[in-house]
């Protein structure tokens, strides 16, 4: 066939066929020249090189001068660009290494997993995120982290990937030293928690072994009083009483006066036995105990106590009804003392699961603050010393006053601290 | 001497590659390194790769329509196909060789 000869069908699609076929050569490089009609033209290695460095100057200095690895793979995920940080780890020239086959580098074990995400994420045209030790020029294993990006030409086309890989095996290390460190610190605190609440523990006993040694002592005294003491003034009394009978005129007078004042001491020894150690408060019965004591007020202080027993429990804990018994007692003596008034409240009730008794007055109100200055000065078994006692058993204390305010005090226990009586909270 | 079949399939006749070329330009000289390099390891001996230069034999390049360089004819066995470039890709000469089968 000629070229005067008009082409058929066939011959113009071969032709086109084979016109693409050259486009697409010519767009995808590696070729010398185009043959022209007259002439040959050649496409200059250097020059097209040189148009690239040109063109991709930018590029290459941002990726030379970043100590990070940085490379460029082309569609089938072989190197086509790698940065001066990535040839000083690897310890290759960039000749040595574009177009090569770059998974050898990445470890034996680390090696399916690495290259199965790399290839996926070629194939799916997605970013790529993996981690993998490498042989480092020096022979080293390190870990590096490698991040990719897909890339796309103007036209749409993926033509590879551009990532960076950074050495993560400082950070990997720190990260195990930090784990580290933490489980260290958190065992020290667990230890040092462990041995505070075991002190915790230690002090609450020991407060309520106070409590009940003071109450054992009182009691030991009430006992001596009611079972020497009175039975010696009792003989005293009767021996005292013969005497009267005995002696006549002038002295009989004296002697009755005597007779009196050893029937005083009686009755003195023994109030003070009860008020040494109630009955009531053996028994554990809290309302019984606070009615024991306002009528204990009223005849020793001349104070009307109000008992308003919402709540009437009955205690297991020894100590703990001493210390609720002892701590309202005094109280009440504050009111006696301090507030100026002949009445005062003291409410019992249950709510959140916490026993709560208030002892409250209208007088002229403390000001707290000064009060519990005087007392942590004065020691005893004051505010301050109640408040102490309670918040080691396990419970607090609340005070609401002010000048010309009246007082309130609660004393707050939860209901497990003080036994088995806290199922009778429903007969109330 | 066609006996002497090798694992492509359909080479059972002797290949003949025409390759074109531009003087001593790094394309053409890594096209024929290429070349030579397959061909020995797929081929065993059984082809025949003839040169041509575009600067000596321009005409037979534009007669048989070469457009660029460098370029690669398989004229036998039919049907003849052209391919361009540096020939790095041995897939594209797997294929070239295939070729017959699949008309």
């Amino acid at each position: 066939m000629t070229s005067d000869q008009k082409p058929s069908y066939e011959e113009l699609e071969i032709r086109l066929a084979e016109a693409e076929k050259t486009l697409q050569a010519l767009r995808q490089g590696r070729v010398d020249t185009v043959v022209g009609e007259d002439s040959v033209y050649f496409l200059r290695l250097k020059d097209i090189e040189l148009a690239l460095r040109e063109s991709g100057k930018r590029f290459r200095m941002m990726a030379d001068g970043t100590p990070f690895i940085i490379w460029v793979t082309d569609s089938r995920g072989k190197l086509e660009f790698v940065n001066h940080a990535y040839c000083d780890f690897f310890g290759f020239t960039m000749d040595e290494i574009l177009g090569t086959n770059w998974e050898p580098l990445v470890h034996a074990e680390d090696r399916a997993s690495y290259v199965d995400l790399f290839n996926k994420a070629l194939h799916d045209q997605k970013p790529f995120y993996a981690q993998t030790r490498v042989k480092r020029s020096d022979g080293q294993w390190r870990w590096i982290e490698s991040y990719g990006t897909p890339l796309f030409s103007d036209a749409g086309e993926f033509i590879g990937m551009v990532g960076s890989s950074p050495d993560i095996t400082d950070r990997k290390a720190m990260e195990g030293e930090w784990l580290a460190t933490k489980e260290t610190l958190e065992k020290r605190i667990r230890e040092r928690t462990a041995e505070l609440e075991k002190r915790a523990e230690q002090l609450s006993r020991l407060t309520s072994k106070l409590t009940l040694a003071e109450q054992q002592e009182r009691r030991r005294i009430a006992e001596l009083l009611h079972d020497h003491l009175q039975q010696l003034m009792v003989g005293a009394k009767v021996e005292q009483e013969l005497l009267i009978d005995d002696i006549d005129g002038s002295l009989k007078p004296a002697a009755e006066k005597v007779l009196e004042l050893i029937k005083q001491s009686i009755h003195i020894t023994l109030s003070l036995t009860k008020e040494l150690s109630p009955p009531a408060v053996r028994s554990g019965d809290l309302a019984d105990s606070l009615e024991w004591l306002a009528d204990w007020f009223k005849e020793t202080h001349g104070l009307a106590v109000k008992i308003k027993a919402e709540y009437k429990p009955i205690l297991d804990r020894k100590d703990m009804i001493v210390l609720l018994f002892q701590s309202v007692r005094e109280l009440l003596f504050n009111t006696v003392k301090h507030a100026g008034v002949k009445s005062a409240e003291v409410a019992v009730s249950c709510d959140d699961n916490k026993l709560r008794i208030t002892v409250s007055d209208e007088g002229c109100g403390v000001d707290l603050k000064k009060t519990e200055k005087q007392a942590m000065e004065a020691g005893g078994f004051g505010l301050f010393s109640i408040r102490e006692r309670l918040l080691l058993m396990g419970g607090t204390c609340e005070a609401d006053s002010a000048v010309g305010r009246g007082a309130s005090f609660s004393l707050i226990v939860p209901l497990k601290l003080i036994g088995e009586a806290a199922e009778t909270k429903n007969q109330s | 001497m066609n006996n002497n079949t090798t694992d492509i399939p359909g080479s059972k006749k002797q290949v003949v590659f025409q390759l074109f070329v531009a003087g001593n330009e790094p394309y053409s000289r890594r096209a024929e390194v290429n070349l030579k390099t397959f061909c020995e390891s797929r081929l065993k001996g059984d082809y025949e790769i003839i040169i041509l230069d575009v600067l000596e034999s321009f005409t037979v390049a534009i007669e048989k329509r070469i457009y660029l360089t460098p370029a690669l004819i398989k004229v036998s066995p039919e049907p003849a196909v052209t391919i361009f470039g540096d020939l790095s890709d041995t897939t594209q000469l797997v294929e070239l060789l295939a070729m017959e089968e699949q008309t």
